[in-house]
């Protein structure tokens, strides 16, 4: 064991080849013998090689700063918001060096990206989120302008970092030179980069982006289970939201996939009365004309509840309820349960 | 001590004077119309009684008298601007409607209630449309009769033409020795009675759900479901329907004949197709079967009803028109099934059989597998150790453990099988109609491999496999794509064949996280 500790240390030094020549045959002697030593010894080669494929680029003179004044170079210089710190992260070994490559690719990416809607977005009076690749290269304290999710943007190259880290997808290139005198060129292309978006789930930012992906069919798979999810955390009255509800609404009316509209007539049937009044309608549409017969008894089951809550219903909703108590080819639990919900209308006296 | 007293007094004395401050008053009119013989009154009356008799008149004369209540003045004064009385027609067709009333589908704080005397013609016909009331009555009338109400009884007597009498909550009591015209009486969660002379020949045709049918009348005929379509006397004359979804259906005999006491339930008279071997039968109103052990057998049908049963240490065959069935542990066979409503079924260590036409279905374990359809609802079974099919007409499909061959198949849902993790092989078919299929699998899972994506998005619904050795082909059919994956995983092993149309197909081997499940 201490043999794998001495070669691992070595490992840097073999990469430069630096070792003198007996003790670079015993350092891969061992590395052939030694399983684990192997797969490090893989790893860092990886890593070098990946390392070599980025350019070269200047360091900038705040981050040099900064390592001096680490490294006991340079003169400490504190600023006013900050205090430095005395930690000291030490270098942690990482089999898989890619995936540090890559998250550092995309994190550049996602700066880029906040950079590039700082500066050419309109303004969104939202409130602000969290925006990170998994491990928060911004600090949750940093002030952040709002940035918005967009089908297409345009960024100069100034707000592009020179450098491109790990292996990021890119497809769909085109080169646009609208003015060939103007000294400026274009490129656009499609990326693909993965987000991580945290926050409360009452933010606004949240709200609407979980909106918009409940009613884009293709962003979530599998749906089922992102409305299952959707449902554990909206029915809490803490977290409850129209903008929520609506996107269910929809959902149930337009998805063509039966088991999601399952799922969100069941999620629109646990929201607060308060945020699910708004949706009513789409209760009554789904238990009117749903083929799908799991989907009309939840729904009326949906407004037994209802009903039973002492709420007042609609006019539409209790002629739907009765042309259902009535309706000789309905499934039979739905006439009940129709029926049920119309025994609770009382007048008012 | 003497605050809470003084609290007290001030509390009872605003009570006191707020109730004191409700507004109530009931004022009283007269109208008079002419109408020509063989002309028909109609009366639109959301609130209130209304009794309309036929007599030997030759004009309508009606006297009204309209209730209002409201907390104040001001209010009282509002409900007083808002109501009245509109008047259209003719000498032939004559109308009044009683305007701005309170139902309970728009509350306002007031109320205005009229209740109605009515004289009519004999020979006129009678319209009321009502939404609420404690009573509707008609009688005396020779002209059809068609009353349609929300809350409130509607009582008809002496009606010798077409009677249609509708009604929700209320119950419906018709009373004529001989009726001339077809009668409809209709009710959602009311009773439907109709006394007629004992020996009136008519066809009669009783539907009810949840109720009982019975009468004292020398009645035949048979039942279809749950309507019964016999005839009273000699055959012809005509039709009285009655129906009521969740209340009791009456017919009796007026001018003497049997007695109450022979008043019987019509099931008991005719023949009733009833289940084989089945050890309760209820076939008629709803009948709720619950037990915490049966340390039998259990054999139960209703026409409708909940069954909810903890443990049952033997087999179990169990049948409802509509209604939830719960069942625990079962440790023998179980057979389950529902015209409409949910399943859910504990340990099931016999061969399972569970079906409804809608409804989620939960199953925990099924030692023995089986089959579990729903025509349209989701379906999770835990745990199965035995061969296992799973039919939805339209929702999920999820296999939380599957230690035996599974064959899953959906109209529209995704479906989610897990292998269990010390199987080797199993047989696999999965079959959506829309929506995605996964399968996860042990590392080391060896199967033939034949997966189908049938697409017209091919860069959107995609092939993905955690274990290679599949070769995937792509085929353009009309305007989709056929994306195909076949192949050996792992040395190869049972068949795996699935089939995802307008989805992705997934073969994982990741670890799953705990299944949450939503109980009722």
């Amino acid at each position: 064991m201490s043999e794998c500790s001495a070669v691992t240390e070595r490992m840097p030094l073999l990469l430069t080849e630096s070792l003198d020549t007996v003790r670079r045959e015993q350092t891969h002697q061992h590395i052939e013998t030694c399983g684990m030593c192997g797969a490090e010894w893989s790893a860092y080669k990886e890593t070098w090689h990946l390392m070599g494929d980025l350019p070269e680029v200047d360091v900038p003179a705040r981050v040099k700063q900064r390592f001096l004044t680490a490294a006991g170079i340079a003169p400490v210089v504190v600023p006013r918001d900050e205090t430095p710190s005395s930690n000291v992260v030490p270098f942690r070994r990482r089999s898989a060096a890619k995936w540090v490559a890559q998250a550092a690719a995309v994190a550049l990416l996602v700066g880029g990206a906040y950079i590039a809607g700082d500066r050419s977005s309109d303004p969104i009076e939202r409130a602000p989120v969290t925006v990170s690749n998994g491990s928060p290269f911004l600090p949750a304290s940093a002030k952040l302008t709002p940035m918005s999710l967009a089908e297409s943007r345009t960024m100069d190259a100034e707000a592009l970092s020179p450098e491109i880290q790990g292996r990021p997808n890119i497809a769909n290139v085109q080169f646009v030179d609208a003015d060939a005198t103007d000294q400026q060129i274009g490129v656009s292309f499609d990326i693909t980069s993965r987000w991580t978006v945290t926050g409360n789930p009452k933010d606004k930012s949240m709200v609407r982006l979980l909106s918009y992906m409940l009613e884009n069919e293709e962003s979530m798979t599998p749906r089922s289970s992102a409305m299952e999810w959707v449902r554990r955390t909206y029915s809490d009255p803490a977290y409850a939201d129209p903008e929520i509800a609506n996107a269910l609404a929809k959902v149930l009316r337009n998805d063509t996939h039966e088991g999601v509209r399952i799922r969100a007539v069941e999620t629109l049937s646990t929201l607060p009365p308060a945020v699910g009044s708004q949706t009513r309608d789409a209760l009554i549409e789904a238990l009117k004309s749903d083929p799908n017969p799991a989907v009309r008894l939840k729904a009326v089951e949906a407004l037994v509840e209802m009903a039973r809550s002492g709420e007042v219903l609609s006019p539409a909703m209790v002629d739907t309820l009765r042309l259902k108590a009535e309706q000789d080819d309905e499934n039979l639990y739905v006439r009940v349960k129709a029926a049920e919900a119309l025994s609770q209308i009382k007048p008012r006296q | 001590m003497k605050k809470q007293a003084l609290i007290a007094l001030i509390v009872c004395s605003i009570a006191g004077a707020s109730s004191a401050q409700v507004l109530r008053k009931t004022l009283q009119g007269d109208l008079k119309y002419t109408l020509e013989p063989g002309g028909t009154f109609i009366l639109d009356n959301p609130l209130g009684d209304v009794e309309i008799v036929g007599a030997e008149v030759a004009d309508i004369q009606a006297s009204y008298f309209t209730t209002v209540s409201a907390p104040n003045e001001a209010l009282f004064q509002e409900a007083m601007r808002q109501s009245g009385l509109v008047e259209a027609g003719d000498a032939k067709t004559r109308v009044v409607r009683t305007a701005a009333m309170t139902t309970n589908f728009r509350p306002r704080p007031w109320t205005v209630s009229v209740k109605w005397n009515v004289r009519v013609p004999k020979s006129a016909s009678v319209r009321v449309a009502s939404h609420s009331s404690n009573r509707i009555r008609i009688a005396n009338v020779m002209g059809n009769v068609h009353v349609t109400n929300f809350n409130g009884n509607v009582v008809l007597a002496n009606l010798n033409a077409a009677t249609f009498a509708e009604s929700v909550n209320g119950s419906i009591f018709y009373n004529t020795a001989r009726p001339r015209g077809n009668v409809v009486l209709s009710t959602v969660n009311g009773a439907v009675t109709a006394t007629i002379h004992g020996d009136a020949d008519f066809k009669w045709v009783a539907k009810t759900v949840t109720g009982d049918i019975r009468t004292n009348l020398p009645v035949r005929g048979t039942f279809f479901g749950t309507t019964f379509r016999g005839g009273v006397n000699a055959p012809g004359g005509p039709t009285l329907n009655t129906s009521s979804l969740m209340g009791n259906i009456q017919l009796l005999s007026a001018g003497g004949g049997p007695t109450p006491q022979s008043i019987r339930s019509v099931p008991t008279i005719v023949d009733m197709p009833t289940l084989r071997g089945v050890s309760q039968t209820s076939s008629a109103g709803r009948a709720d079967f619950k037990k915490n052990t049966v340390t039998t057998s259990v054999k139960y049908a209703t026409s409708l009803g909940d069954v909810k049963v903890a443990r049952i240490r033997g087999e179990a065959e169990i049948f409802t028109g509509a209604g939830e069935v719960q069942l625990g542990e079962v440790q023998g066979a179980c057979k389950v099934q529902s015209l409409g409503g949910p399943l859910q079924l504990g340990e099931i260590m016999g061969l399972l059989t569970a079906s409804t036409r809608a409804g989620d279905i939960l199953v925990d374990s099924t030692r023995r597998g089986g089959s579990i359809t729903t025509d349209g609802g989701t379906i999770s079974l835990l745990y199965t150790s035995g061969p296992t099919r799973l039919k939805s007409g339209g929702g999920d499909i999820t296999v939380r453990q599957a230690a035996a061959s599974i064959n899953a198949e959906t109209s529209s849902g995704d479906i989610a099988i897990t292998i269990d993790a010390k199987s080797k092989s199993e047989t696999v078919e999965a079959k959506t109609g829309k929506g995605n299929v996964i399968v996860n699998v042990p590392a080391a899972f060896g199967a033939d491999v034949d997966a189908t994506i049938i697409t017209t998005d091919p860069t959107g619904d995609t092939f993905v496999s955690d274990i290679p050795g599949l070769s995937i082909t792509r085929e353009q059919v009309g305007g989709t794509t056929r994306v195909r994956a076949t192949g050996k995983i792992n040395g190869g092993g049972e068949k795996v064949t699935l089939q995802a149309t307008g989805g992705d197909i997934r073969i994982s081997t990741g670890r799953v996280g705990p299944t949450l499940v939503k109980r009722r």
